[in-house]
C-alpha cells in the first residue's frame, strides 16, 4: 500500500479509493453475498464521505470512519441481515479466489476457506461483523468499536463468542473434512 | 488448534477469498463523482418534498381545525387577525402621525405665507409640534412699533402660543416669577441663550431672542423638553 497522503492533501480521496474501495466491497460481499449490492455501497460510502468528509475529527479514524459510512449504508438494504449462503453461491464465490500458488495448493486453500466462510456464516450478523473487521480488514478493536458506533468492551465480548463458536465449528468442520 | 493458530487460519482464509476488482480506477472515481451528483440532486428533492408536505400538512390542519374544533380555531384565527390589526394600526398610527406633521407643516406655510407680506421680518416657521396638537391661527398683532406675530397650536383643551416679535437692538428680556410656582433658568438653545420657565404644572415658557432681533417665546401647556425640542426646531 503506497504511503497515505497527508490529511487535507488534494489526492487523499484518490489514494483511498485506490486501497479502500475493493476492501470495502470485498467486506459488504462477505456479509451479503451481492456483489452489485456491495458495489453499490462501497460508491455509495465514498461518495458520502467525500461530502461529509469535513465532520471528521481525527485523521487516525479516516478508515474507521469510512467503515462507519459503508455499515450506515448497508443498514438500510434488506439484504444487509440475511446470513445464509446458498452452496451455488458459495462455490462462485470459493472459485474466484486469487492466489499464485500451484493447482494442488490451491485448491488446498480453496477448501480451507470455503469451510472457514462456511462457519463465518453461521455467526450472528454482529458476530460476522466483528470477525471480518477484525481478521480481514486488520483493524483495531477500539477502531471497529467507532466504526459500528459500540464500546470497545461490547466488540471484545463479541469477538470472544465469535471465536469461540468458530473454534467449536472447525474443529468440527475440519474433523469432518479430514484435516484435523 | 491454538488460539494464533484460530487468528491466522481465519485472517488467511478471509483475505485468500478476497475478490479481485478490476475495474479501473479512474472508472471508480467518475462513477463516485456521478453519485455525488444524484446524492446532491435527491437531497433537493427530499428537501423539497419535506416542504410541500409541510405546507400541504398545515392547510389540512388548518381545514380540518377548524371542522373538528371550530372554537378553539376560530378563536385562534380571531387573536390572528387581532394581532395583524393591531401591526397595522400601529405602523397606521406612526405613518398619520408622520403625515400629520406634514399637514400641519404645510398648513403653517399657506398661513403664514398669507401674513408675511405685511410682515417686516421673516417669520419663524417650526418644524416640531407637540405631539396632538393642529395649528389654530397665526395673528399679527401689531403694538406701537413692534409687529408680533402669535401661532395659536391648540390640543382638544390644551394651547400652546408661539409669539415673535421684532424688538430693539440690544433689547433685553428680564423674567420674574414667583418662585413658588415656578423656577427660572438659562439655556443653551442650538443658536441662542435662552430663559425657561418650569412651572409646578408641568406647563413650560421659554424666551429667546435671535440675531435678527426677534424675540420668541413658547409659552402654555407644553412641557419643558418639548418647548426646547420646538425651539430648536427652526
Amino acid at each position: 500500500m503506497a504511503n497515505k497522503p497527508e490529511f487535507g492533501d488534494d489526492s487523499l480521496w484518490r489514494w483511498a479509493i485506490k486501497n479502500y474501495y475493493s476492501r470495502i466491497v470485498n467486506y459488504v460481499y462477505y456479509l451479503t453475498e451481492d456483489w452489485f449490492l456491495a458495489e453499490d455501497i462501497a460508491q455509495d460510502t465514498f461518495a458520502k464521505g467525500i461530502e461529509k468528509f469535513h465532520q471528521l475529527k481525527d485523521p487516525d479514524k479516516f478508515f474507521p470512519w469510512l467503515m462507519s459510512i459503508a455499515i450506515n449504508s448497508g443498514r438500510n438494504q434488506v439484504k444487509w441481515n440475511q446470513r445464509t449462503i446458498p452452496a451455488s453461491d458459495m462455490n462462485f464465490y470459493i472459485s474466484k479466489l486469487l492466489t499464485e500458488e500451484s493447482p494442488a495448493e490451491l485448491f488446498e486453500r480453496q477448501e480451507m476457506a470455503a469451510i472457514v466462510l462456511k462457519a463465518i456464516r453461521k455467526l450472528s450478523h454482529q458476530e460476522q461483523q466483528v470477525t471480518i473487521m477484525r481478521y480481514y480488514l486488520d483493524i483495531k478493536d477500539k477502531d471497529i468499536a467507532f466504526a459500528l458506533g459500540v464500546s470497545t468492551g461490547t466488540v471484545k465480548k463479541q469477538l470472544f463468542r465469535a471465536r469461540s463458536k468458530l473454534y467449536n465449528d472447525l474443529q468440527q468442520l475440519l474433523a469432518e473434512e479430514g484435516d484435523l | 488448534m491454538t488460539d494464533d493458530k484460530l487468528d491466522k487460519l481465519l485472517s488467511d482464509s478471509l483475505k485468500a477469498a478476497e475478490l479481485e476488482m478490476n475495474t479501473p480506477a479512474s472508472e471508480l472515481e467518475q462513477m463516485i463523482a456521478e453519485r455525488i451528483t444524484a446524492n446532491r440532486r435527491m437531497k433537493k428533492q427530499k428537501q423539497r418534498r419535506v416542504l410541500q408536505i409541510t405546507a400541504v400538512s398545515i392547510l389540512l390542519l388548518g381545514i380540518f381545525g377548524a371542522l373538528l374544533f371550530p372554537e378553539p380555531v376560530y378563536a385562534l384565527k380571531k387573536q390572528l387577525y387581532q394581532t395583524i390589526l393591531d401591526i397595522g394600526k400601529s405602523i397606521n398610527i406612526s405613518l398619520n402621525s408622520h403625515a400629520e406633521q406634514l399637514q400641519i407643516q404645510n398648513q403653517i406655510t399657506c398661513e403664514v405665507a398669507a401674513v408675511q407680506e405685511d410682515t417686516l421680518f421673516e417669520i419663524l416657521v417650526p418644524r416640531y409640534i407637540p405631539p396632538g396638537y393642529t395649528l389654530e391661527s397665526i395673528k399679527k398683532n401689531p403694538a406701537d412699533n413692534q409687529t408680533k406675530i402669535i401661532m395659536a397650536f391648540v390640543n382638544k383643551e390644551s394651547t400652546v402660543l408661539f409669539t415673535q416679535t421684532n424688538v430693539p437692538v440690544n433689547y433685553s428680556v428680564s423674567v420674574n416669577v414667583d418662585t413658588q410656582e415656578a423656577q427660572v433658568e438659562s439655556i443653551n438653545l442650538d443658536n441662542y441663550e435662552g430663559n425657561l420657565i418650569s412651572y409646578r404644572d408641568g406647563s413650560a415658557s421659554l424666551i429667546w431672542i435671535t440675531d435678527d432681533n426677534i424675540m420668541c417665546q413658547i409659552v402654555g401647556d407644553i412641557s419643558p423638553a418639548q418647548a426646547v425640542e420646538m425651539a430648536n426646531s427652526f
